[in-house]
């Protein structure tokens, strides 16, 4: 009997729980999604300044989780990566610019790494080498920094391995 | 008369988890955020503000259906107030204040395991009217946001030489060993010994007064 | 007849802790002053006086320290010099000094590292535990530990481009199958003896740190078992695992054994009469341990140099090795020795089981 009761009352504190923060998600997820959007476009057209508008193109994969392509006008001139990987003691989250087989930016999103060391990706030292370099020569690494700056480095050697594969499938 | 000692009384709630039995330094709750989140001064408060609106709301539920709930199960149940009120709270930041959020992301979910919250409502609010129960959680949760502040302070200024952004330190001479958790935990050691010195001496004069009168 | 009648404790040598300190003070000062001479041979005169001013710089801060928290604490002034005399934190400061480099050419960070880890290590390594005598780490470990943590930028950089261009530990680090490059960074087998490369001001001078370790052996200030057995066991180490792992080198083994703080670390600061096993058996086993960690955090660890966190994690293992091996009666010998053959032989194992990991 005393059983029945507790369950009974944990189940409608439970319930009235989960009523309210069902309301409170309906209220709130329109603004937080339009939020998230606007962050995301707002880091593409910094990275890619001459694009007039994006096309996301969500990818089932746990390296390339994004293909975002620029489209001048009407033309699609290239695309951004949104690339994941695991770096030394965070989850890294960047953006790499491709456009004629030429890299053409890199913009870390999130990371959490050991600082002056890791952080070195965040550094235009490292972004710089981004401008204008051709797809398939090699990346540099940041000394001092190995496993974080490896882990950019296979991240998108794997990304454009994949951008390409699905690339000549959609025939484009 | 007895207006007075029940105003003493609401005053001394409010005031006991300022200084007296500040969670951090004395009674020791709250440790995962004090250490994990203090590198500024701007954490700080948004961390204690979050925490205070937890505690208030979640003491007041707690007091007001303290009759109801039945032992055996309170502390599932105070947890499931607790945790509901930050999600809500998560959800609420994520839309009215986006940059705090991302900044603060990791360490909201962490509130509910913070052990204040759950403490209060289990050593306090169950016990009092909705009014008292008020009061203490805006105590505790200021004294908690106190706590954070003296820590944050000395990490941010030895660490990345600011103070809630100003530039005091050049940044030739600041130690980065204070923005990690090495420097947390020395910067927790020394405050919570300073906290433990000044309790001893309060005694101590406590003590000379009584024995003068 | 005449008797005298005194107190106990009835001794009448003159070994005491002052003593001692003088001793370890005297052996300091010497290889401070050879380090000076190879800073200024290397360097030439800014390098030297380089040195000499990190010296006195950890030198006065930790006799600050001390007159600072003592003052705090309640001494009288006219107290102040025998507490502080006590507290032997010249010593501190002069360890510490040697285990820092010399930093960038012209570049003067080196002083304010200097500086607070000469606070951290005597306030963190010593003075909160009560002073003299009650540490548990050794406080010079701590502050260069910390410097670790805190400045490894300032540490990294080679103090002249070039000239063997950074430490052969650090070197190895990058290349670890590549013996050739790194017998580049420092020349021959005779420069890394006297110290012609770069690294510590206290490290690198092998011989003058030998000179060092005879004279406190002479005087019974130091015993023989910590610095022999883990210098010995390092080489041991380092062979099996360059057996194991198919490259053996003669070359490799010696790299190991002469570069890097490990000289300087098991003569001076493992030898800490303050943070020492108490028993015979227990100083091999602690030796064999801080032997076992050094090697490990060098070949497998992300750091280029394992003796200062070794260092420390073996003076946390000390009340448990105490706990083992004190009280045992002296005619458990052959046990005795048995067991720490196993251990040994357990470590050796061990070590080689490391190769197979990535």
């Amino acid at each position: 009997m005393k059983i029945f009761k507790l369950t009974l009352f944990l189940t409608i504190v439970c319930a009235i729980c989960a009523g309210v923060l069902y309301e409170t998600n309906v209220l709130t997820a329109p603004s937080i999604a339009a939020y998230k959007e606007a962050k995301t476009n707002k880091m593409l057209k910094e990275m890619v300044p001459n694009a007039t508008s994006f096309k996301t193109v969500e990818v089932d994969n746990t390296t390339l989780s994004a293909i975002h392509e620029i489209y001048v006008g009407d033309k699609q001139e290239g695309a951004v990566l949104e690339i994941n990987s695991i770096g030394f003691q965070s989850e890294l989250s960047y953006l790499v610019a491709v456009i004629d087989n030429k890299f053409q930016g890199f913009q870390v999103i999130s990371q959490a790494e050991t600082a002056g060391y890791g952080t070195q990706i965040t550094e235009d030292k490292f972004k710089d080498q981004f401008i204008n370099k051709d797809i398939n020569s090699e990346i540099d690494t940041i000394s001092g920094s190995t496993i974080t700056s490896g882990s950019v480095k296979k991240g998108i050697t794997q990304a454009l391995k994949i951008y390409e594969n699905e690339v000549k499938e959609n025939g484009k | 008369m007895e207006n007075k000692s029940v105003l003493k009384d609401l005053k001394d709630t409010l005031t006991l988890g300022m200084f007296k039995q500040n969670p951090t330094f004395i009674l020791f709750l709250g440790m995962c955020p004090a250490l994990g989140i203090t590198t500024k001064c701007v954490n700080a408060i948004g961390m204690g503000a979050a925490v205070i609106f937890v505690m208030f709301f979640s003491n007041i539920i707690v007091s007001l259906i303290r009759h109801i709930v039945m032992d055996e199960i309170r502390i599932p149940v105070f947890i499931i107030i607790i945790a509901a009120l930050v999600t809500i709270l998560e959800m609420g930041m994520e839309m009215l204040t986006p940059e705090l959020y991302d900044a603060m992301k990791v360490f909201i979910p962490l509130i509910v395991a913070n052990c204040i919250p759950l403490a209060r409502c289990e050593a306090f609010a169950q016990f009092n009217n909705p009014f008292k129960s008020a009061l203490d959680a805006i105590g505790m949760g200021i004294g908690f946001t106190i706590g954070l502040l003296c820590l944050s302070f000395v990490r941010e200024l030895l660490g990345l030489g600011t103070v809630f952004g100003v530039r005091i330190i050049p940044t030739a001479f600041t130690i980065p060993a204070f923005s990690s958790s090495c420097g947390a935990f020395l910067t927790l050691a020394i405050c919570a010994s300073i906290a433990a010195a000044l309790v001893i001496r309060n005694r101590k004069r406590a003590q000379l007064k009584e024995e003068v009168v | 007849m005449k008797f005298k009648y005194t107190l106990s404790p009835n001794y009448h040598a003159k070994t005491s802790t002052h003593r001692i300190m003088y001793d370890v003070l005297f052996a300091l000062l010497f290889v401070c002053i050879c380090s000076i001479v190879l800073q200024y041979h290397l360097y030439g005169i800014g390098g030297a006086i380089k040195a000499i001013v990190i010296m006195a710089i950890c030198v006065i801060t930790t006799n600050l320290v001390n007159l600072i928290y003592w003052k705090i604490m309640g001494v009288a002034m006219k107290d102040m010099f025998d507490k502080i005399a006590e507290n032997a934190s010249i010593i501190t400061g002069l360890i510490l000094a040697l285990t820092l480099p010399l930093g960038a050419n012209g570049n003067y960070e080196i002083f304010y590292v200097a500086f607070i880890a000469s606070i951290i290590a005597e306030l963190f390594g010593k003075l909160i535990f009560g002073g003299f005598g009650c540490n548990i780490f050794n406080p010079a470990g701590i502050g260069r530990a910390f410097c670790l943590i805190a400045f490894a930028k300032v540490l990294e950089t080679p103090t002249i481009d070039g000239l063997g261009s950074s430490s052969p530990l650090l070197t190895l680090q990058g290349n670890p199958n590549d013996l050739d490059t790194v017998k580049q960074s420092f020349g021959s087998f005779t420069d890394l003896l006297f110290g012609f490369h770069q690294g510590a001001i206290g490290e690198t001078l092998i011989i003058p740190l030998i000179i060092a370790a005879i004279y406190l052996l002479a005087r019974r200030v130091i015993d023989w078992i910590i610095p022999v057995v883990s210098v010995v066991c390092v080489g041991l180490f380092a062979f099996f695992y360059s057996v194991a792992n198919g490259t053996f080198s003669i070359d490799f083994v010696l790299i190991h054994l002469l570069s890097g703080g490990l000289f300087f670390g098991s003569i001076f600061m493992l030898t800490d009469p303050v943070t020492n096993p108490n028993t015979k058996q227990g100083k091999f086993i602690f030796a064999i341990l801080f032997a076992l960690i050094t090697f490990l955090i060098r070949a497998k660890g992300n750091l280029p140099e394992g003796v200062v966190f070794a260092i420390l994690i073996c003076n946390m293992f000390v009340p448990f090795i105490d706990s083992l091996t004190v009280g045992v009666t002296n005619e458990n010998t052959k046990k005795k020795i048995l067991s720490t053959s196993v251990f040994l032989i357990i470590c050796i194992l061990l070590v080689m089981a490391f190769t197979l990991v990535a």
